[in-house]
Formats: structure tokens, C-alpha cells, sequence
């Protein structure tokens, strides 16, 4: 599903604040896998995620996803990739606050080429339902919990059906009840053959995961 | 559909959520809308040869213009021996100032000497000489005009009271049947006709040629008062001002030229120069304003667009979405600069010689606004559109 050779990603090289996420990572992730990624802050484990999200490039390194080698992708491409066949579960959960839940799961299949408007509400209800938050879907997204907001978040990740959901710190914003239950639904996911690979600080959320990879100063140290 | 669906998504957000800074984009995007139209209507092709400008000039004064002339048998005699120049014209103003010599025949004999310099086009600026009609004539029997009566053709007059004509009488002048209403005591015997009659008559400006209707003038008893205002058509001479001087018993100086007759304004270039200053202060003023709006505009958007990103939106959907809204708002502000157009091009008529705005002049302040306001705005929608939702400030920080 994922293969990461040699990865490196510098900021700003060329300037005296030059900073090396990630130092030569090789990473293989097999399809149907549910990863827990852990590192303490600034280790490199986000920049890693957002390099296989393609939300970011690495300085040097090939990264292949889903048969895909993302270097050869140009802006076009990657958005594409991000579209269909990547979800993402964020830290912030990145919902326009201002729109309804609906508009917010909506935006992956307005942006999706090969789905035509007149599918856009089953598949969407479709996404609600699978994550139990159907009764929201009129209510403005500012105006729900944080654990609904995850769930819309997760909505809006499956929304697409994709192959790999990426989740970054998906339950830190959350009580122990709530991310028991997040991580609930990201297993049952995962049990329907989606890849998912969750980055945390929390061992016990990492626990649920069927492999946990240590970062360490851009560089995996441990991978069990 | 989905794109205009998008489309509305973000404008309801410009509507609502931003609605200070959007009515500031717009309200400035407005204003330097008008600017532009306002700088390139007076800076374009015909103002400094604009006729209402010109008339504005000689209404006001020039330095050959002579406020308050009174043509007595003396200067007359000048006028046709070459001592002082020729007229161009007479500046009659509101209402006609005619001196019968000899009653009403002498009155139509000037009526039909009179020539039209000006034609019925100039109906803007008779309006506005009009529109400061004072009248300071003593009317010893019956009324003066009703300000109806100026305006409109109604067919009345008033004579001088030693015409032996009484109020109420009909007379005939230019084939024309008038209305006696009153009747006035000036020295000067004067026929007056209402500001309008002058439109039937074509007399707006009278320009006495001094050559074959002009021995007339001379022939009678009383001088001859041709108008307010004189304008020669060449500078007086220190000669030709002494002369002026002794008539009318004052010196004519060049000082006093200026500031007692004829209050100079040498407006033209000036009036480009500041102009263009002007247009240039307001209009970076202007698209300074714009800019950072719009940049604060567009960069609200950032977290939301940076969402859009991560849900598969590529650079083109990006870009076109921040520049649809520019487009709207330009759109907007355009067609309201439009309207508000409408009263402000009757100020600039006395400008301007078009005296409107043309087809070609809207294209024209569309391209400008168009290429300076998207030029401006357009590098920072190429940042946004490209910058990766990951980097700094983008929603997933």
C-alpha cells in the first residue's frame, strides 16, 4: 500500500534555520493495516504523515502509494490522489465551522471529478450513518461536540470510499470516553479493509493499532 | 454545478462572515471606479477645446474680456475705425439688453443683425447663465419677468418707458408678436426680452461685425448698449486701454484689468496638471486600499480554501474560486460607479465638450480598473492557490 524509500525532508535548506524532519525513513505499509505512528514533538511523524498524504513533498526519497509513485505527480495529481484515494482525520479536525456538517462531508465528492451532484446527498448520508452522526447533518459544524466533530471529520474521510484514512492526533482533543469511541470506529473501518494509519502521543490509543512505528529525530527507530 | 455551488458556498461567506471588509472592497472598488472614469473623461481628447469650457472662460474672464461695457457713440465710432479691436462677442447673459435708438423698428433691426455664434446645442450652459439671472433694471410701470417667463417662451417684453407703448400694448418684433408687461426708466432705453426668446431668435451671443448693419448704432440719439460683457478679439493695447479709460473715466491698467474686468483664469493647464495629480494621488490611494482589503479578503479565506485542499482541490479550483469573487465584487462596484456616473457626467458637461460618456469610454475604464485591480491582487492568488495546505499559516497548523 505504502513504500517510502530513503525519505528525506528538509525546511528551508538553504537558510541557517534549516531544519531535517526526516532523516532517511524507509517505511513499508501493507494494504489493510491500521498503524499507529509515535513520537514526541517535533520528531518528524506529522511531516511523515504529510508526505504520505501528499500534503507535502519530500526533498529526496520515493514515496509510492497505492502503486503510485507521488515524485512523478504534479500539483494536479497529488490533489487527485488527496481526493479519492486518501482520507484525512486532523488534529483540529478541519471543518469550516461556519457550514453545515453536510456541506462539510460534502466538499471530498464536489471536488471529485467522477461523482456526478445528483449523488453527492445518498453517499453523503451514506458517510453520516456509517459513523452514527446522521441527525447532524443540518446542524452547523461549530455547533456540535468535539467528539461529533471528529466523527464528521472521519465522515468526510470515508466519504470518498478511500483506501488509506491518515488521522493525525485524532483523539487529542478528546475525553477517554470519546476517543475510546473514535477508536472504535477507526477499527471498524479498518476491519472493512481500509488502511489507517494514526498519528499519536497517547501508548494506549497507539495500543489499538496492529503495528506501532517509534520517530525519533526524523528517523524510525523502532517498528513492531 | 458543483462549481456554482462553490461559487455561493464562498460568496455567502464574503456576505457574512466578512461582510465589514467585503462592503469596504466594494465601497473602495467604487470609488476608484469613479475616479477612474471622472480622470479619464477630463484628461481625454477634447477637453481643452471644449466649447463649454471656453464658454466658462469668457463667461468668467479673459484678458480680453471687458465686464460691464457700454457702448457709447464714442467707442462705437472706435469700435468701426480700428482703434480698438473687433468684438468676437457680447455676452448679453440672462436676458436680452437692447437699446432701441428708435423705438421698436431700430429693435427689430437689431434682432436681424444679430448673429449666432453659439447654437442651440449650448441649451446647458443658457440654463446655468440663467440660473444666476439677477435682475437690477427699475420697472417704473407694470412687472418684470416671472421666472416662468424666463425660462419659457411666453411672448412677453418689457420697453423702455419713452417709447410712448403702454403696458398691454402688442408689438412686433422679428415677425414676432410680443406682450407688453411692463415697462422700464432706465437712461438707457432698453427693450428686454426674456433669456428664452433668445432661442427663437438664434441671439444668444449678438456679434456686431461693424461693418454693414453696424452704422445704425450710431445714427441715433442715445448710446447703444450692446452688453454685459464684451470680449474683443485681440489683447487691448496700452493705447486702446488709455483710450477705454478716458471713455469711462477710470485707468486701465493690466492690474486692474485682471482684477476689476476681466478676472483672469488661466485655468487650462493647470487644471490638467492638478487633475492628473489629483487622479494619480486617489487612484494609488485607491488600489492601495483595494489591495490590502483584498488580500485580508483572500487570506480569511486561507483556512477554509487549505480544507478544500485536503479534500482534493486542486490549484485550478483554488484559483478560480478567489478570482470569481473578485470578479463579483469588481462587477458589482463596477455597474454601481456606472450609475452613480449618471448625475456626476452632468457636472463634467461644462468640462468637456462630448458632454457625455460614450461607449468606448466604459470600455475603456473596464480594461484599466479590470487589469490594475486583478494585476494587483493576482500574485497573491497565485500564492494562495500554490502554497501547500501543510505550509505555514494553512489550516492544518
Amino acid at each position: 500500500m505504502i513504500e517510502m524509500i530513503d525519505i528525506h525532508k528538509t525546511y528551508n535548506p538553504k537558510t541557517t534555520y534549516k531544519v531535517e524532519a526526516l532523516r532517511g525513513v524507509n517505511l513499508k505499509i501493507d494494504e489493510g493495516e491500521m498503524v499507529g505512528i509515535m513520537g514526541v514533538s517535533g520528531s518528524g511523524k506529522s511531516t511523515l504523515l504529510n508526505i504520505i498524504g501528499c500534503l507535502d513533498t519530500s526533498t529526496k526519497g520515493s514515496v509510492v502509494v497505492s502503486g503510485i509513485n507521488l515524485n512523478s505527480l504534479g500539483r494536479k495529481g497529488l490533489s487527485r490522489m488527496r481526493n479519492s484515494i486518501i482520507g484525512f482525520a486532523l488534529q483540529d479536525f478541519g471543518l469550516i465551522p461556519n457550514k453545515t456538517v453536510y456541506e462539510n462531508v460534502a466538499y471530498p465528492l464536489i471536488f471529485n471529478k467522477k461523482v456526478k451532484y445528483k449523488d453527492i446527498r445518498p453517499m453523503v448520508e451514506k458517510a453520516l450513518e456509517a459513523t452514527g452522526i446522521i441527525e447532524l447533518k443540518d446542524k452547523l459544524a461549530s455547533r456540535t461536540s468535539g467528539g461529533q466533530k471528529q466523527r464528521i471529520a472521519i465522515s468526510r474521510a470515508i466519504v470518498n470510499n478511500p483506501k488509506l484514512i491518515l488521522a493525525d492526533e485524532p483523539t487529542a482533543n478528546l475525553d477517554s470516553a470519546t476517543a475510546d469511541e473514535i477508536m472504535a470506529t477507526f477499527k471498524e473501518l479498518n476491519e472493512q479493509g481500509i488502511t489507517i494509519i494514526i498519528v499519536t502521543h497517547d501508548r494506549e490509543i497507539a495500543n489499538t493499532c496492529d503495528r506501532i512505528i517509534n520517530i525519533a529525530d526524523g528517523v524510525i527507530v523502532n517498528d513492531n | 454545478m458543483k462549481k456554482l455551488y462553490l461559487v455561493l458556498s464562498m460568496l455567502k461567506d464574503w456576505f457574512t462572515r466578512e461582510i465589514k471588509y467585503t462592503i469596504a472592497v466594494i465601497a473602495t472598488l467604487i470609488l476608484s471606479c469613479i475616479v477612474l472614469f471622472i480622470s479619464w473623461i477630463l484628461l481625454t481628447e477634447d477637453f481643452p477645446s471644449s466649447k463649454e469650457y471656453e464658454q466658462l472662460k469668457r463667461t468668467f474672464g479673459t484678458d480680453s474680456y471687458i465686464d460691464r461695457f457700454h457702448l457709447t457713440e464714442q467707442s462705437a465710432t472706435a469700435l468701426m475705425s480700428g482703434v480698438l479691436p473687433k468684438i468676437e462677442y457680447a455676452n448679453v447673459g440672462g436676458y436680452a439688453r437692447i437699446t432701441a435708438v428708435n423705438g421698436r423698428e431700430l429693435a427689430e433691426n437689431i434682432f436681424e443683425s444679430c448673429d449666432t455664434i453659439l447654437g442651440e446645442e449650448q441649451n446647458a450652459v443658457k440654463e446655468l447663465v440663467s440660473s444666476f439671472y439677477n435682475p437690477t433694471y427699475e420697472i417704473c410701470e407694470g412687472r418684470f419677468f416671472t421666472a416662468d417667463e424666463l425660462k419659457e417662451d411666453r411672448g412677453v417684453i418689457i420697453l423702455p418707458d419713452n417709447l410712448k407703448i403702454n403696458v398691454g400694448d402688442m408689438v412686433t418684433i422679428a415677425d414676432r408678436e410680443y406682450e407688453v408687461i411692463g415697462l422700464n426708466d432706465d437712461s438707457y432705453t432698453r427693450v428686454l426680452l426674456p433669456y428664452s426668446t433668445m432661442k427663437i431668435i438664434q441671439d444668444t451671443y449678438i456679434e456686431p461685425t461693424l461693418e454693414d448693419d453696424y452704422e445704425f448704432l450710431t445714427g441715433g440719439p442715445m448710446a447703444f448698449q450692446i452688453a454685459h460683457g464684451i470680449r474683443f478679439e485681440k489683447k487691448l493695447s496700452t493705447e486702446q486701454k488709455a483710450f477705454l479709460a478716458d471713455i469711462y473715466g477710470r485707468g486701465i491698467t493690466e492690474e486692474n484689468i485682471e482684477s476689476e474686468f476681466l478676472p483672469a483664469l488661466s485655468i487650462g493647464v493647470i487644471f490638467i496638471i492638478i487633475s492628473i495629480i489629483a487622479s494619480i494621488i486617489l487612484a494609488l490611494f485607491c488600489a492601495l486600499c483595494v489591495y490590502s482589503l483584498f488580500v485580508y479578503l483572500c487570506k480569511s479565506s486561507e483556512s477554509s480554501l487549505n480544507i478544500f485542499k485536503v479534500c482534493g482541490a486542486n490549484y485550478g479550483t483554488i484559483y478560480f474560486l478567489l478570482l470569481f469573487q473578485i470578479f463579483f465584487c469588481m462587477a458589482l462596484s463596477y455597474a454601481v460607479s456606472c450609475i452613480a456616473m449618471i448625475p456626476i457626467q452632468q457636472l463634467l458637461k461644462f468640462f468637456n465638450k462630448r458632454g457625455e460618456i460614450r461607449p468606448i469610454d466604459y470600455v475603456v475604464v473596464a480594461a484599466i480598473y479590470l487589469s490594475v485591480i486583478v494585476g494587483a491582487v493576482l500574485p497573491t492568488i497565485k500564492t494562495l492557490a500554490k502554497r501547500t495546505p501543510s505550509a505555514k499559516g494553512g489550516g492544518l497548523q
